[in-house]
């Protein structure tokens, strides 16, 4: 019967959908379940390693608290909207010590706020826009009970703030003490400074006057007196003692006071005309001394005090003229051009005069020696070159010669130039005024 | 007549009052009247009489060479009276020191002095100061009046 083969046909293929729907519900059932526990195991395993995570930076944080707490640092760090989000042991302490707890995610604002005036909120924790960023504020606070914190604060990119704070207390108070100690110290020797000159000036009076009234009687004898020739050589010779010894003595003292003070710092604009001026009385109004005192070119101004520069170059310049046994004796001055790196000048003074031995190399810079050359050259100290080198020291400069026996010696010392001297040696203003300003 | 004296030294030291005096002569005033005064009170008296002089003549005219330690007188101080007294404040003094001390030069000229020698080393030297004050207080410049 066809119909019912047909309706055999259409219920076997309706059991086959049938089977295969419910194997497809059911693979759809077991997937379902599988995603639900991939779900379920994957939330558990972001907890656990969250916890996981968590427990390490807190022991981390703890082991960070612990190593401040041992240098004796407070460390806090706020977020950008104030709350505290880590602090070390020492610095909840503090707090503390004013009867707060404080944890964190609590405000910071808020807790200094409530133990005012103790501490005040710019004590801890200065505004953001007052501090630039990478650039720490270090100030100490100095509290009510005397005690000092020394407190840095630094801001990072991300708008947090690290608060760092240290008792100094003690380190104040021996810094106090070292002032002091240092205070009382320059107090001394100022003192002793001034009765040494004072003292210079009573010695060297006292040691002068006699000498004075010596060189006085002997002046009255030889006008005075009919002395025969023999005797009138010997008071002239006693004359001639005299005026020795008081240049000695009048050097001594100058000697003794330019080693005490090397802080003067005038400006010469010209120093140049100081050395027209050094010619003028060694050359021109002398007219037993011949010469000449050549400038090679022009000196920029230096910020040197005018008595010295001139008593510099009348040294150097005194010396060449008078050891010096060429037919005409020349000294040349100039100027070789700023040390780089530095703010001073180069300068030489050259003479063709008898040079300096190699064996008379140090001994030329020795006080009150003259160096042995076999010939009178007047009278003298010998402290010129040794007035010389300390003025140069004393301004922070240097000084050296060279020289060559019986051709001369070229002295190259170097001095602080004015501001206005610029890099190249050139004068940035016009403005320049001959002598001392 | 002349009543006050040309030059008075207040000077202790016999050596440079002697050089002075010698040196004032020899440069060609030897009729010159120099008084001397050794310490303060004697000083102090020399002051009182030209104060008493310039109220009787108005014509004598005096230099006063004074130095700057005497016993019983501070030459600084000697110089301020002279410099608030309407009677002395004109008459020219010359500090002659032995000190070289800077601070002594400049507390000098505040003071009031006209000049500040340092004293002379030797009698050439004196004779050639004495000439100087010669020639500038009578070649450049004359000498005050008193009063």
């Amino acid at each position: 019967m066809p119909d019912d083969a047909a309706a055999r046909d259409v219920f076997a293929f309706s059991e086959q959908i049938d089977r295969e729907f419910k194997e497809q519900r059911s693979a759809f059932l077991r997937l379902r379940l599988q995603l639900l526990m991939s779900a379920a195991i994957f939330v558990i395993a972001s907890f656990a390693i969250a916890q996981l995570y968590r427990s390490r930076e807190r022991a981390e944080q703890q082991r960070l608290s612990r190593m401040f707490d041992t240098i004796g640092l407070h460390l806090g760090i706020v977020d950008p909207a104030g709350r505290f989000v880590f602090f070390n042991s020492a610095f909840g302490e503090l707090f503390r010590d004013f009867g707060q707890t404080v944890s964190t995610g609590d405000m910071l604002d808020d807790i200094t706020r409530r133990i005012t005036p103790f501490i005040t909120h710019e004590d801890v924790v200065t505004p953001p826009d007052a501090i630039a960023a990478g650039e720490p504020d270090i100030r100490d606070v100095t509290f009510t009970d005397g005690s000092v914190i020394r407190r840095a604060l630094y801001r990072l990119d991300d708008g947090r703030q690290v608060i760092l704070r240290r008792d100094v207390t003690e380190q104040h108070r021996r810094e106090a003490e070292c002032n002091a100690e240092r205070d009382r110290l320059i107090a001394d020797l100022k003192r002793s400074n001034v009765e040494l000159d004072n003292f210079a000036d009573i010695a060297s009076h006292d040691l002068r006057e006699p000498l004075r009234g010596i060189a006085i009687n002997a002046g009255f004898l030889l006008r005075k007196e009919e002395l025969p020739e023999t005797a009138r050589a010997r008071v002239l010779r006693i004359v001639e003692m005299c005026e020795r010894e008081q240049m000695l003595m009048d050097s001594l003292l100058e000697f003794a006071r330019l080693g005490r003070s090397s802080d003067q710092h005038d400006v010469v604009n010209d120093p140049a005309a100081v050395v027209k001026q050094i010619e003028h009385d060694l050359i021109s109004a002398d007219t037993n001394r011949q010469g000449a005192i050549v400038l090679d070119n022009g000196l920029p101004p230096v910020s040197v005090d005018f008595g010295r520069l001139r008593s510099l170059f009348m040294n150097l310049i005194a010396n060449g003229l008078t050891y010096n046994d060429s037919d005409r004796p020349e000294v040349r001055v100039g100027f070789l051009g700023p040390v780089s790196g530095d703010s001073h000048g180069r300068f030489y003074v050259a003479d063709n005069g008898i040079g300096v031995a190699e064996d008379d190399r140090k001994a030329i810079w020795t006080a009150f020696r003259r160096i042995k050359t076999g010939r009178d050259h007047g009278p003298g100290s010998g402290v010129g070159l040794t007035f010389v080198k300390r003025n140069v020291e004393g301004y922070g400069g240097e000084i050296d010669f060279d020289s060559t026996v019986g051709r001369g010696t070229t002295f190259t010392f170097t001095l602080p130039l004015s501001d206005k001297v610029q890099a190249d040696g050139t004068v940035a203003s016009a403005g320049t005024n001959a002598g001392r300003s | 007549m002349k009543q006050t004296p040309n030059v008075i030294v207040i000077e202790d030291n016999d050596d440079d009052f002697e050089a002075l005096k010698f040196a004032f002569e020899e440069d060609g005033a030897p009729g010159l009247d120099i008084e001397r005064c050794t310490t303060g009170p004697e000083a102090e008296h020399a002051l009182d009489r030209l104060r008493d002089m310039a109220e009787i003549s108005r014509e004598d005219r005096v230099l006063i060479i004074l130095d700057l330690r005497l016993p019983g007188l501070s030459g600084f101080d000697l110089l301020k009276t002279m410099r608030h007294d309407s009677c002395l404040r004109r008459i020219p003094v010359v500090i002659l020191s032995s000190s070289s001390n800077q601070s002594d030069v400049i507390e000098s000229y505040t003071a009031g002095a006209n000049a500040y020698i340092r004293k002379p080393r030797n009698f050439d030297e004196y004779v050639d100061m004495v000439g100087s004050f010669r020639t500038f207080w009578t070649g450049c410049a004359e000498l005050p009046v008193l009063g």
